[in-house]
């Protein structure tokens, strides 16, 4: 790490190699779109590595990183919101009634569930993912994105309310 | 949603606390995160890993690119006419000094080319019954999670051969490409720096043949 942090390219590949899926599993998620993840990832790992000298905690560079691709994607998606309508909820992705069965349908119930998770808003996108895919703590949200408890846990409540409308098997 | 499951959901209190309805529910639920986990890639695509070390590199000057480009670009000096002069007799002093050579000193790496010359086999071994793959990423790769285990015969323990260098070398297992874990019969392990553990190996060179030091 101390290579890393006197800037040494060879060292912060290292970081890149190690953290480069993990930050891209939660761009693809955020932004629904491949390109727009890889460079969100792209963008992080630079602004991080210029900005190494502000990592406070070494040992916990990857949270850091972690924490320059959320803000990018955030920053992305304003972006994107300006610049191109956004897409209607619509009806729900399934109308088949039960939980769905093992197998063969499982990849199709995952294409829909990320479908669902793309027409949920930005905010609600962030706290459904970070607390359910990332499995990161109300404590650790609140930290990192500097947003209250119970304004996460609202977030939360209503992305889950959003995806019962959405994904109709599941109500 | 009632609020008991949303609790529940929030990792507040347990299933056991549901009614035997709510418990359906959550069951559901549970399948749908454990599906969102699963919706969407599991890793970067190939070739991020060398646009965005392309792109460091390329906005970087090295110290040797800024210090060419320091002499051959153009600038201007200002010295005091007594200090130039001064200037000029010492280098005119340097250039008619007799050179006095000196011993050649053997390199300091000549050591230790001649011990990294030798080399031995180790064994890593790690038990993952579910992994798809496993491989082994240390210092002696270059952390690149390319040297493969290998399970011929199915019972879920995951064995290869590296050949390595005498000295000490940090590794970790990289299951299924992203999962990355610490060996846990490792003799010694040592902070990474990035908050997990590396698991370290020493090995001495002998006459011939390494030997695992403990």
């Amino acid at each position: 790490m101390r290579d890393v942090l006197a800037g040494d390219d060879d060292a912060f590949a290292i970081l890149v190699r190690r953290y480069k899926d993990v930050l891209y599993r939660y761009a693809e998620r955020m932004t629904g779109r491949p390109d727009d993840a890889a460079d969100v990832v792209q963008q992080a790992f630079i602004k991080g590595f210029r900005n190494l000298d502000r990592c406070r905690e070494p040992e916990r560079v990857g949270g850091w990183l972690f924490r320059i691709a959320v803000n990018l994607c955030k920053d992305h998606l304003k972006g994107r919101a300006r610049r191109e309508v956004p897409l209607e909820a619509g009806e729900p992705l399934r109308s088949g009634r039960g939980h769905p069965e093992e197998g063969a349908e499982r990849a199709e119930i995952r294409e829909e569930i990320y479908r669902a998770l793309q027409a949920l808003s930005d905010e609600q996108r962030e706290a459904f993912v970070l607390k359910h895919v990332e499995g990161w703590s109300y404590e650790e949200m609140a930290e990192k994105l500097d947003v209250s408890i119970p304004a996460l846990k609202m977030r939360v409540h209503r992305a889950r309310e959003q995806l019962q409308e959405l994904l109709e098997y599941y109500r | 949603m009632n609020e008991p499951l949303n609790r529940y959901l929030d990792g507040e209190i347990d299933l056991a606390e549901l009614t035997p309805e709510a418990r359906l529910e959550a069951a559901a639920w549970d399948a749908l995160v454990a599906d969102a986990r699963e919706a969407g890639a599991d890793e970067a695509p190939v070739g991020l890993e060398s646009r965005i070390m392309a792109e460091i590199h390329a906005g970087r000057r090295t110290f040797g690119s800024r210090l060419v480009g320091w002499w051959v670009s153009p600038h201007s000096v200002r010295v005091r006419p007594l200090i130039g002069l001064a200037a000029a007799a010492a280098i005119a002093a340097l250039l008619f000094l007799p050179f006095r050579g000196g011993t050649p000193v053997e390199p300091e790496s000549a050591a230790t080319a001649l011990v990294s010359e030798e080399s031995v086999y180790v064994q890593f071994v790690l038990e993952a019954p579910n992994a798809v793959s496993v491989a082994v990423a240390g210092d002696f790769n270059d952390w690149a999670p390319e040297t493969a285990l290998a399970d011929p015969d199915g019972d879920g323990v995951w064995s290869g051969r590296v050949r390595l260098t005498p000295g000490v070398h940090k590794y970790m297992f990289v299951i299924d490409g992203t999962d990355w874990i610490t060996d846990p019969h490792a003799e010694r392990y040592a902070e990474d720096g990035f908050g997990n553990r590396n698991a370290v190996l020493a090995i001495t060179g002998g006459a011939g043949a390494g030997s695992l030091a403990p």
